[in-house]
């Protein structure tokens, strides 16, 4: 298993190696292009050139390339040109909005999620069944803007309960929280509900759980000892894949209600063509997805013990 | 038969769904298993064996409901019981054993906890008295290191090992009746002849009635104390092994008993002289890290089948694959005809595969559902070189050749069973008019008069085309009806290699003799000879 982790953790930083360098090459190949977007449209070319001698973009490519990824690792990232102040100033306390958000939201959508699968899956075609597939197809099928506005009009503009924007101007406000959250877990929790369910299904068929019946093993028993633990395997997959997208995908939900997060700072970022906090986004999101993808490997090896030794080869007889 | 019985049947039905070919899954069977003994219910595919022991259990599958009749435990009627009492029942006083064991235990729970399992529903032991009373049951099945059992998963054990410990957990309460479905179909022959004794010692405790389903006449001869078969749900006959086995009284009974091939091979009139069609020297492959050939040499003379004997693992499915080259050689050559087979390359090797043709394991599997059986036969004709019209005559023709209708060409495969999918697979490998024609298990999922049949086809097919056959199998006694050559393999390597006859009556290798030895179905003084 270790041997396993440490291969696996080898390929994550060659992935992150690799993602780096599409980043800098995308961003900073033209180096008049990043005197442009520092300096502004109107600087002079000899304030570009001093500019650029400067700050050692006439070295080689590749020369720039290791000196940037060595600065990114010692979170040396530069000046944020939109805020006019270190880029580690800006994006650590962003990161941590959009944390509880995603947190908030994981802590909402999974357990909702994962009861509602489990209780379709139980039993297959049962009336609880359709209408949770129902259930998440209708809320899976509505984009999260649509959501947005539609939660927004009941609770803000016609029962007037919440407010309209989460700003947290005033310091953090669950009230301000909640819109955002629900219209995420909506959104979400639909899809991991299906594949809940759909795993769920196939361990209920399966030869061991008739075992298990025929051991005299009550439902609750067969559910929660037996099937769900192998059920569980394909959700967690799920969850971990959607730790990313709250995190960047979620734009459009901190656009909408004017949440300070993440996203916001990516799209603002994107927007006013801040250099270096673009890029120190997109390797903070890098960093994310790959480090979920580990935990989500190793989630995946502790749930199923096939996998915990070493994979042996397919038989002669396949 | 002194003892009482433990459970009885009384004219059960079982109803099928509307819309099923017939309306009755079980219909109107009475049989009763007593105390001490092994009664075991032998039928084919469809007949309604597997769902008899399910209504036993109280547990049908969704969809099918008892249709009158009584199932009489003690002075319960398990037809009526409520789910609760059903519960306090099932592996308590009434256990079940499966066929396929590893599938049937838990792969995320190491299987002595699944056998602690069994007293921690059922009793208020507490948790060492469970993990003694495992360990004492793991040893009784013959487990060796039952410690070290005890706290493996389901995969780290092989399949004969996963069946003991089924069995073990349904020993854990002695249960009154042991109900056992095909318990050692999914396993090698010799572990099945290890698993069958483990039966024959269970009846010899005296504690409890064994029902013990099963389609193999030859497991029947092992065990059986009484038989009872059935066909399409209902019960043809029963009574003691001795007379059901060897003075049935009924028609169908007759043809099944016929129908269960045996360990003597028939005269063959082959002509073993010719050159050979298919010559394979050294092969040498690998399965990942694993050498599944070791230097395997084998040569089937033109017109004469050689059939390859192994377990799960030897490497017989390897080696047909490598001949065919679905799975590259690592060294080695193969001759088809004389020509090097190793050394084709793209279009070259496309227009010889023609020559060599696989008929698969499962006819379900291995046709395409939306064709047409003429579709698959003309498709097929028309790669080995005929124009459509010649390729459609063709196929009629074959479809004469495997005894099927000539109104099955516009059908779907899914209007057939699985006996007439394998006569289109066979028909479908002959319309490229190939050389030489490797079955891999090709019967070996077919009914026992089905496959009888099959095997009779394959056998005057040869006659008629002339064409070199190549059969893989698990099953000796298969082997003995349709081969002129045995090559016995084992972990890649063939250790045995002779004329059918010889192989199976003088056995040289050590592996052989165990082989023939534990080929369920002898009389018991063949197979004790067969072992001295």
């Amino acid at each position: 298993m270790l041997s396993a982790i440490s291969k696996k953790t080898a390929e994550v930083l060659g992935a992150m190696l690799v993602v780096s360098f599409i980043v800098f090459l995308v961003l900073e190949a033209n180096v008049e292009d990043v005197a442009v977007k520092v300096l502004g449209a109107y600087s002079a070319p000899d304030q570009r050139a001093a500019w650029l001698a400067e700050n050692g973009y006439n070295d080689p490519f590749l020369v720039r390339y290791v000196r940037w990824l060595w600065d990114f690792v010692t979170l040396d990232w530069g000046q944020s040109t939109l805020f006019r102040v270190p880029v580690t100033d800006v994006l650590p306390q962003r990161l941590a909005a959009t944390g509880v958000l995603a947190g908030a939201t994981l802590a909402l959508m999974v357990p909702i999620a994962l009861v509602l699968g489990i209780v379709a899956g139980m039993r297959e075609g049962s009336a609880t069944d359709r209408s949770v597939s129902f259930f998440s197809v209708l809320t899976t099928s509505i984009p999260e803007f649509a959501t947005a506005v539609f939660l927004s009009a009941i609770f803000v503009f016609w029962l007037g309960w919440l407010p309209g924007a989460s700003t947290m101007i005033s310091g953090f406000s669950i009230t301000e929280l909640i819109l955002p959250v629900s219209v995420l877990t909506l959104y979400s929790a639909g899809y991991l509900a299906r594949i809940t369910r759909a795993s769920m299904v196939e361990a209920m068929r399966s030869p061991y759980v008739r075992t298990a019946l025929m051991k005299g093993a009550s439902t609750s028993r067969i559910v929660l000892h037996h099937a769900l633990r192998n059920a569980l395997i394909a959700p967690v997959t799920v969850v971990m894949l959607q730790i990313p997208w709250l995190l960047s995908g979620v734009i459009v939900v901190e656009v909408f209600f004017a949440y300070k997060g993440f996203g916001t700072l990516l799209y603002e970022a994107a927007l006013n063509s801040d250099v270096f906090l673009i890029e120190a986004c997109a390797m903070v999101s890098v960093v994310v997805v790959v480090a979920t993808q580990l935990i989500s490997d190793i989630l995946y090896r502790l749930l199923n013990p096939r996998l915990r030794v070493a994979v042996k080869p397919a038989g002669a007889t396949a | 038969m002194t003892h009482p019985s433990v459970v009885s049947v009384q004219n059960l039905s079982v109803r099928l769904p509307r819309g099923a070919d017939r309306p009755f899954a079980v219909e109107d069977v009475s049989l009763d298993v007593r105390r001490g003994e092994i009664l075991c219910v032998v039928g084919e595919s469809g007949s309604g064996k597997s769902v008899l022991s399910a209504a036993i259990m109280g547990a049908l599958p969704r969809g099918l409901t008892f249709g009158g009749g009584s199932v009489r435990f003690g002075d319960r009627d398990l037809t009526k019981l409520r789910a609760r009492d059903l519960r306090s029942i099932r592996g308590n006083e009434i256990a079940m054993v499966f066929q396929d064991p590893i599938a049937s235990l838990n792969p995320a729970i190491p299987v002595g906890r699944q056998v602690e399992e069994v007293f921690e529903i059922h009793t208020d032991l507490k948790p060492e008295e469970r993990r003694a009373r495992a360990l004492a049951l793991l040893e009784s099945t013959h487990l060796p290191e039952p410690a070290r059992i005890h706290g493996a998963y389901p995969h780290q054990i092989s399949g004969g090992q996963c069946q003991r410990v089924v069995i073990a957990m349904a020993l854990a309460l002695e249960p009154k009746l042991l109900i056992a479905d095909e318990p050692t179909t999914a396993l090698d022959v010799t572990t099945q002849a290890q698993i069958l004794r483990l039966f024959n010692e269970l009846r010899g405790g005296d504690q409890h009635g064994i029902l013990f389903i099963t389609h193999d006449f030859g497991v029947v001869r092992e065990v059986a104390d009484r038989v009872a078969v059935m066909r399409h749900g209902r019960l043809v006959e029963i009574g003691p092994a001795a007379d059901v086995l060897d003075r049935p009284s009924h028609d169908y009974t007759r043809t099944l008993i016929a129908s269960v091939p045996s360990l003597n091979p028939p005269a063959r009139s082959t002509d073993l002289s010719a050159p050979p069609a298919l010559k394979a020297d050294d092969l040498v492959a690998f399965y990942g890290p694993v050498k599944a050939l070791k230097d395997v040499s084998v040569s089937i003379p033109k017109g004469a089948t050689l059939a390859v004997v192994g377990e799960s693992g030897s490497g017989k499915s390897t080696l047909a694959r490598t001949i065919i080259r679905l799975h590259e050689p690592d060294s080695g050559t193969i001759a088809v005809g004389g020509v090097d087979y190793t050394a084709l390359k793209g279009r070259d090797l496309q227009a010889r595969r023609r020559l060599v043709q696989m008929i698969f394991q499962n006819p379900f599997g291995s046709l395409n559902p939306r064709r047409t059986v003429g579709e698959v036969l003309m498709r097929a004709g028309v790669l080995g070189g005929a124009d459509a019209a010649t390729a459609r005559r063709r196929a009629l023709e074959l479809l004469d050749l495997v005894r099927l209708p000539r109104e099955a060409f516009d059908r779907r495969p899914d209007a057939f069973s699985g006996g007439q999918r394998q006569r289109i697979s066979i028909a479908r490998a002959l319309a490229m008019n190939p050389e030489i024609v490797i079955a891999d298990e090709s019967v070996s999922a077919l009914d026992v008069s089905v496959q009888a049949q099959v095997l009779t086809l394959l056998d005057d097919l040869q006659k008629t085309t002339g064409m070199t056959m190549l059969f893989i199998t698990h099953d000796l006694r298969v082997a003995a009806q349709i081969a002129d050559h045995i090559a016995v393999m084992k972990r890649g390597e063939v250790v045995e290699f002779g004329l059918a006859r010889d192989v199976l009556r003088r056995p040289k290798h050590p592996y052989t003799r165990e082989l023939v030895a534990a080929a369920p179905g002898q009389m018991r003084s063949d197979a004790d000879a067969a072992a001295e």
